[in-house]
């Protein structure tokens, strides 16, 4: 059970860590990106690619393979999102536009990195903990302790810099804070690179506890879609709760009851409690938090 | 701040703009100095929130233009024209929810940040040095504007009063060049409309070019330099306030015989 909790923990995280970036992203441009479970894929991926094909030392590969997925993020703003952007494009052109990227993301690194899952070693060699009668690997307490720290990091460069000054103006008012002189522009280029280099890094984070291969892109960005939704969509630890929540109840819904069913239950779960709280579970109520 | 140079007038010429067969404006030209108060008056419906909205790069205009600082703002986004110096105040407050007061006036002063994003993320000691100058600087103002008290408060709880003064703060942080300003004095009580006076003439000494608009004829006739009126989308008269005043049409059009007594001198 603790080590079920603790699977279900650690890829809670990386929809933690999604969710994060779409509720940057979402605030801040109005954009709901849905290429974004894939940039865990290509950090992943591309850190596996680093390391093992061109030789680099891990740390390396890992920052690697984090900046491959934040410049994904940069290729799609400004080659999908900026130019429909300009044309005043309706928000579900925007979506698709996004979600054509992850495709071409997908498909791109099942044509330069194959079809086979690959794998990571532990960031941690040989270190994991021995609670009652299971083990668990230390990449899970890794990650956990990595993503705390991130949100962290996030929390205070949005409260305590004058960027993050700038993202939280543009989120609450996109015309007041154009009348400032912040340029909307500008603001989606740091947070489309932000949800690149968040996303990428999960990525090689999760890899050695799981795996990674070219088709997991799309299952993480869904997940983590609903992970946003079910906090309360737009909010740092509704991201997190919402992500936690998820995960576990996907490792405990896979293990006690069918790892086919996995997805079928914990989006039933989602809609009983969207219904009681339209809101999510730490969201304002729509009223209160819209600009 | 510049000098009185021509280059520093803003100058709107022949502006049009229609909204669906409706033409809001028509031709309409004005020009504000440096260092001056233009009032814009009209009844409701003039276009006076238009021409605003088209200065400000909100509102493209059909024909015309408009320039500031030796270049025309016409391709320019509201975020660039904030960028060359002008600020504005709106109708309704606009505070940033979620902000604080002083957080508020910090946002408007972004644009004189020099500090990369780099440095302010790894925040190196020129960024560091740079935001606290800056935060000194905005608790100033806010104390100038009798809200001192307020600096931590959500900018979306104050009441009506500070809201104004705090958008004028926030305005003015960013040391405008040109400075448009949007009914200021709706909902003011006196006390407030006189300390707003004093705010308005004392940032046109500093040199900014003031545009003002307000349904309040005499607050404006005490403060502008030169009054432009508007009726139907056209300037039907321009000049000092006393030739202003004394124009047959702006009387018939605007004031209104009942309005003489109410003018102060």
């Amino acid at each position: 059970m603790i080590l079920i909790l603790a699977i279900g923990l650690a890829t809670g995280c990386v929809y933690a860590l999604i969710a994060v970036g779409y509720s940057l992203e979402y605030r801040t441009t109005g954009v709901v990106n849905f290429s974004e479970g894939n940039y865990v894929m290509v950090g992943g991926f591309s850190t596996w690619w680093f390391l093992t094909s061109a030789g680099m030392p891990y740390p390396l590969a890992i920052l690697a393979g984090t900046i491959v997925a934040m410049l994904c993020g940069l290729v799609l703003w400004y080659a999908v999102v900026l130019p429909l952007w300009r044309r005043r494009s309706p928000p579900y052109v925007v979506l698709l536009g996004t979600i054509v990227f992850g495709a071409i993301m997908a498909t791109l690194a099942l044509l330069l990195l194959g079809p086979l899952p690959q794998t990571l070693p532990q960031w941690i060699p040989g270190f994991s903990i021995v609670l009652g009668d299971s083990r668990i690997e230390g990449q899970y307490l890794v990650v956990l302790a990595l993503t705390l720290l991130i949100i962290a990091a996030i929390t205070a460069t949005l409260q305590f810099t004058s960027i993050g000054r700038e993202m939280r103006a543009c989120a609450a008012s996109r015309d007041t804070s154009e009348l400032l002189g912040i340029s909307p522009e500008r603001i989606g280029v740091l947070s489309f690179a932000a949800t690149g280099a968040i996303g990428g890094f999960a990525g090689a984070m999760i890899t050695p506890a799981q795996f990674t291969s070219a088709d997991v892109g799309l299952p993480y960005g869904v997940f983590g879609f609903a992970a946003a939704v079910l906090g309360g969509f737009g909010t740092m630890r509704g991201a997190f709760v919402g992500g936690l929540l998820l995960g576990v109840v996907n490792a405990v819904v896979a293990r006690f009851i069918s790892s086919n069913y996995q997805a079928v239950i914990a989006f039933a779960l989602l809609l009983i409690l969207l219904a009681v709280r339209p809101e999510g579970i730490t969201g304002k109520s729509w009223e209160e938090s819209e600009p | 701040m510049t000098g009185p140079t021509s280059d520093a007038t803003l100058t709107v010429s022949g502006i049009t703009k229609t909204f669906g067969g409706l033409t809001a404006v028509s031709r309409a030209s004005l020009a504000v100095a440096p260092g001056s108060v233009h009032g814009l008056i009209g009844p409701n419906g003039a276009g006076k929130s238009t021409v605003i909205g088209i200065i400000s790069g909100f509102v493209r205009p059909f024909e015309g233009e408009v320039r500031f600082a030796g270049r025309s703002l016409g391709t320019l986004g509201a975020a660039d024209i904030a960028r060359l110096g002008l600020a504005r105040t709106f109708q309704q407050a606009t505070p940033i929810a979620g902000l604080t007061a002083l957080e508020n006036v910090m946002v408007g002063m972004h644009v004189h940040y020099r500090a990369t994003v780099g440095a302010v993320l790894l925040r190196l000691p020129v960024m560091r040095r740079e935001a606290r100058a800056h935060e000194a600087a905005a608790r100033r103002v806010l104390d100038e504007f009798e809200l001192g008290a307020d600096v931590d408060a959500d900018a979306a709880d104050l009441p009506f009063g500070k809201l104004r003064f705090l958008e004028m703060a926030r305005a003015i942080a960013m040391l405008p060049r040109i400075l448009l300003l949007d009914e200021p004095a709706a909902g003011l009580n006196t006390n407030e409309t006189l300390r707003l006076e004093a705010i308005i003439r004392a940032q046109a000494a500093l040199g900014t070019a003031i545009l003002l608009v307000d349904h309040d004829v005499p607050f404006v006739f005490r403060l502008a330099n030169q009054v432009t009126v508007m009726n139907f989308g056209s300037v039907i008269a321009s000049g000092s306030p006393d030739d202003v005043y004394r124009d047959q049409a702006v009387r018939e059009a605007y004031l209104g015989p009942a309005r003489d007594t109410e003018r102060t001198p």
